[in-house]
């Protein structure tokens, strides 16, 4: 069967499909690559071509073991798991020769986290740049980081959070409070915000 | 080429490994909540067991009078089930933290729940005589158990201040003859002022728990109480009688 038969059904139909059709994966590996490549490149500095190669691990990695995706999951918390550990994997392997990646496509994501320090009283000013704002975000510990980064770039909610992360949802809300207060600590001692 | 092109050139090519099987996926799970009951039942089964020796009043009466309370308790405390209740409760919670949804419960509630999952459901188990089987199949089936129970034992065997415990192997009106857990054979004369629970009517190869004169030169004494073996140690197998040198 061709993957464009596969178009109109969703993933979690797709992902059940291609435990026994393989061309069924194709149409969530195009559904997803984009995103997640962004957000591997997020997490972990990677190049694209880094970035691209952790992903295609992480595709075959998630149709090897398709039939042990849960259904009551959603698949796109289920692929940016798998993402998530592969990306993190192969950092800390090769941490030490990691390349600054361009922040050009990520305006929105960075403004998103200024934006959600309103609430602890600090307000971002039209000065600042993306490229400070990922200098803080590099200093936090690699948890803060991808809880921010889950939170106000991919935006996804606390559940989902904890199902990328497999922690409950009362961790994630306060991983990403202190996550968010480390933020301004470190936003106010670099005075960008 | 994106990625979604390359996976579906490695189809066409037949290059894609195939995916692990539904029926392995299925069976693993299985095989891990299968473990899961098993790690339950046997942490509970040690709790009860555990929980029995440690309520057993013989334990903590006062036979052992002039020890603190502190050192009551540490002789009751069944360290062996302990130990397995302990070790069981940790493997349970690691099982249930790792399996597909553990994760969104917080640790606090998955320990809380273990621990008084264990507890009621030992408590139940304690109840229903189950503990006291345990103990017995336990001296009968694990030979290294009999050696885990000494030190309970050796607190309860102190002739030199009065403490005997042993085995019947005969009695009359006036006096019992006990063996104690080294083999020794006992003479425990009884009179009117010797006192013997009322519920407690000794037989042969009961395990006895003495009270009597201090003693350590004659295998004899005079019995000022008498009770049942505690928990744990009733069931100790006989010993041999000692081998005497030449």
């Amino acid at each position: 069967m061709h993957s464009g038969q596969y178009q109109d059904k969703n993933d979690e139909q797709l992902a059940a499909l291609a435990i026994n059709d393989p061309h069924a994966f194709v149409p969530l590996v195009r559904r997803y690559e984009a995103r997640l490549l962004a957000y591997i490149r997020r997490i972990s500095g990677f190049s694209k071509e880094d970035a691209e190669d952790v992903l295609q691990e992480a595709f075959m990695d998630a149709y090897r073991h398709i039939a042990s995706f849960d259904n009551n999951l959603k698949f796109s918390n289920w692929i940016y798991r798998i993402t998530h550990n592969r990306t993190i994997s192969i950092y800390r392997k090769k941490r030490n020769s990691l390349n600054n990646y361009s922040t050009d496509d990520e305006d929105l994501g960075f403004e998103r986290i200024l934006a959600s320090n309103e609430d602890i009283q600090l307000k971002a000013e039209n000065t600042i740049t993306k490229q400070k704002v990922k200098q803080i975000l590099d200093q936090l510990p690699p948890r803060d980081k991808e809880v921010l980064i889950l939170a106000y770039m991919e935006e996804k909610s606390y559940e989902e959070i904890g199902d990328i992360l497999r922690a409950p949802m009362g961790t994630v809300a306060t991983w990403i409070r202190r996550a968010k207060i480390k933020f301004a600590k470190l936003a106010d001692k670099e005075k960008i915000i | 080429m994106s990625i979604a092109e390359q996976f579906e050139q490695k189809i066409n090519q037949g290059d894609l490994p195939k995916p692990v099987p539904k029926f392995l996926v299925t069976a693993a799970r299985a095989a891990l909540w299968i473990f899961l009951a098993l790690v339950v039942s046997l942490g509970s089964l040690s709790a009860g067991v555990a929980a029995w020796f440690m309520t057993d009043p013989v334990a903590l009466s006062g036979a052992a009078a002039g020890a603190s309370w502190v050192d009551l308790f540490l002789q009751a405390l069944p360290m062996f089930w302990v130990v397995i209740a302990l070790l069981c409760g940790f493997l349970a919670i690691i099982i249930f933290i790792k399996s597909a949804r553990g994760y969104k419960y917080r640790r606090v509630y998955v320990v809380t729940a273990c621990l008084v999952g264990f507890l009621a459901l030992g408590a139940a188990l304690a109840s229903a005589g189950v503990s006291d089987t345990i103990d017995k199949m336990a001296y009968e089936n694990i030979p290294q158990y009999n050696g885990l129970s000494k030190p309970r034992m050796l607190h309860l065997m102190k002739p030199d201040s009065g403490f005997i415990i042993g085995r019947v192997q005969t009695m009359d009106g006036s006096r019992l003859v006990i063996r104690d857990p080294g083999g020794g054979v006992w003479e425990v004369r009884l009179d009117r002022e010797t006192n013997i629970p009322v519920h407690f009517k000794i037989q042969i190869g009961d395990c006895v728990r003495i009270l009597g004169d201090a003693s350590s030169t004659i295998f004899t004494t005079d019995a000022r109480d008498i009770k049942p073996c505690p928990r744990g140690i009733r069931h100790m197998p006989p010993q041999p009688p000692p081998v005497i040198e030449r």
